[in-house]
């Protein structure tokens, strides 16, 4: 089966030369939950943003179900399935809930009323609050509206930079529920997390990223045993106790 | 005299509302105040005369100055300042964008107004020109008992009632088109607007379209009411710059606000403390203004 989303070998950066993604490979399938770990500064924004085509990519190759997608335009990815989620900043503030969604959806051309009738359905708070600006909402809606705008073109891949920061512990728990019935409905799910207990517990599979490249990819269960993660990220320190 | 006074704010408000749409939306986009924008302004009111001598003889249109060549002309004026616009931003601020900052972009913009305000002196010449010889009779609208009495021509009737047709379009543009929300959203947050599908490059030329199209409608406004300059465009700059501030960068109901407040400043302050003075005047309200509000009239905080 080909992966919905297949990275390999991605070099990417703002500079040229000073690539901060260093040949990373990964792959998410239709309805998995895929989480990329690590230390701060490993690369793990900065790989997600070369991907949704808002960093050069220098290097390797990125494909969506198979069609090579590397280096192309954020807004042609955005059209041809690929939904992203910055991790601030993440709405447009001066335009309502409803104007946020139906602009996406006006762009892509899918028919307005029906998709918003499915994102209200999955989202019932924005609904209530579709004709607030999106700047007034609270952090939770905001992240639901985030995610509701990147649905819009109903993406086969779904990625998301921290999606749980700056939450309580309670609307995470409500943000990542909802990550899980998304993915359940087939779409591939990416999401870099620095809240690693709370992605092991939805990702099927979790990516370890430490210097721009995957020290390993593996089962959610196997990374969230005790002291698993420690020595992944911080092998020097592991070394100097040895 | 105090309604004489308000309404020549007003007509000279609505030239500089139009004038600084433009200026607020290319500002808010592209994040650099563009010098030339006034040049635009003045080109925009040069093609109109010289598309008029296209359209041959005009016969003044009921109680105007002016017949249907000028409207024909204010067409296709408005048409080749957007080409303007267009060209200027694919020879100069599209490639300096990539590797210049803000104020590179903006030292640029001076120099290209420079050189558009040099270029149209040489090929029009430094004298006064006239869209029309006809005279206008201005009408009693209020007689002299009330207020000092307001006397209006047909023209500024025109200019009035086309500029605020022209800001409900633009307000209603923005608010419900999905061009005018993709614009409202790439002023915002442009890499989220890549994310969300929208066409970043293609909603920059549009703007630039825009603000040609309004730049060129306030020039001929400018010109109808009062006389073509070289200067013209120059003239209302810091007029356009007060304006687009006081209102809040990227607020088109500011930008026209702004516009209105500027004007009525400028005319106020010509029977208080002199001709000489009245930008001066202007330059105070804004000043006034941003002491209590920084971020303008309708600007959003910075973050």
């Amino acid at each position: 089966m080909t992966a919905a989303l297949a990275i390999d070998g991605l070099e990417a950066g703002y500079e040229p030369g000073l690539p901060i993604v260093r040949g990373a490979s990964l792959s998410v399938d239709a309805g998995e939950i895929v989480a990329i770990l690590g230390p701060n500064g490993a690369g793990k924004s900065t790989l997600v943003k070369a991907v949704a085509g808002l960093v050069p990519v220098f290097a390797g190759s990125v494909r969506l179900a198979g069609a090579e997608i590397a280096g192309r335009p954020a807004h042609l990815l955005a059209r041809a399935g690929l939904g992203f989620v910055p991790q601030t900043d993440n709405v447009f503030a001066p335009l309502t809930v409803a104007e946020n969604l139906e602009l996406a959806a006006a762009v892509a051309h899918v028919p307005v009323k029906s998709r918003l009738a499915e994102l209200y359905a999955l989202f019932p708070d924005l609904e209530k609050a579709r004709r607030v600006d999106a700047g007034r909402l609270s952090g939770g809606q905001r992240q639901m509206l985030a995610m509701a705008r990147a649905l819009v073109p109903a993406p086969r891949v779904l990625i998301l930079d921290e999606p749980s920061a700056g939450l309580s512990p309670k609307v995470v728990g409500l943000a990542f529920a909802k990550l899980v019935e998304i993915a359940a409905s087939g779409v591939a799910v990416l999401l870099v997390e620095q809240n690693v207990k709370a992605a092991l517990a939805i990702a099927r599979r979790a990516a370890v990223l430490v210097e721009g490249r995957e020290r390993v990819v593996a089962p959610a269960a196997e990374l969230a045993a005790p002291g698993v993660l420690e020595r992944l990220f911080f092998p020097v320190a592991e070394k100097a106790g040895a | 005299m105090i309604l004489q006074v308000l309404a020549d704010g007003l007509i000279l408000g609505s030239t500089i509302a139009l004038g600084a749409i433009g200026l607020t939306m290319t500002y808010s986009l592209l994040r650099f105040a563009n010098f030339a924008h006034g040049e635009y302004v003045t080109w925009g009111a040069y093609l109109t005369l010289t598309f008029l001598g296209f359209f041959g003889a005009m016969a003044p249109l009921g109680p105007f100055s002016f017949g249907w060549p000028l409207l024909a002309a204010l067409a296709a004026s408005a048409a080749a300042t957007a080409v303007l616009a267009l060209a200027l931003d694919r020879l100069l601020f599209g490639r300096l964008q990539h590797h210049g900052s803000a104020i590179v972009l903006t030292i640029a913009s001076f120099g290209a107004a420079l050189a558009l305000r040099n270029l149209l002196q040489f090929l029009y010449g430094a004298l006064p020109a006239y869209y029309t010889r006809e005279l206008q009779i201005a009408i009693h609208v209020v007689p002299r008992e009330i207020g000092g009495g307001l006397r209006v021509t047909p023209d500024q009737f025109f200019v009035l009632g086309l500029t605020l047709a022209l800001v409900v379009a633009m307000h209603l543009f923005l608010q419900r088109t999905t061009a005018g929300r993709a614009m409202r959203a790439v002023a915002h947050n442009p890499a989220l607007a890549r994310v969300t599908g929208i066409d970043v490059a293609a909603v920059v030329r549009w703007t630039w379209v825009l603000g040609g199209v309004l730049a060129a409608v306030a020039g001929t406004f400018a010109g109808l009411v009062g006389q073509l300059r070289p200067q013209l465009g120059f003239d209302l700059l810091l007029p356009l710059f007060a304006a687009a501030i006081l209102g809040g960068i990227g607020s088109v109901p500011g930008a026209v606000i702004g516009g209105l407040v500027v004007g009525l400043a400028e005319s106020t302050a010509v029977p208080l403390v002199g001709a000489e003075y009245r930008a001066a005047a202007a330059f105070a309200v804004l000043i006034a203004i941003l002491l209590v509000r920084p971020q303008g009239l309708f600007g959003e905080r910075a973050r």
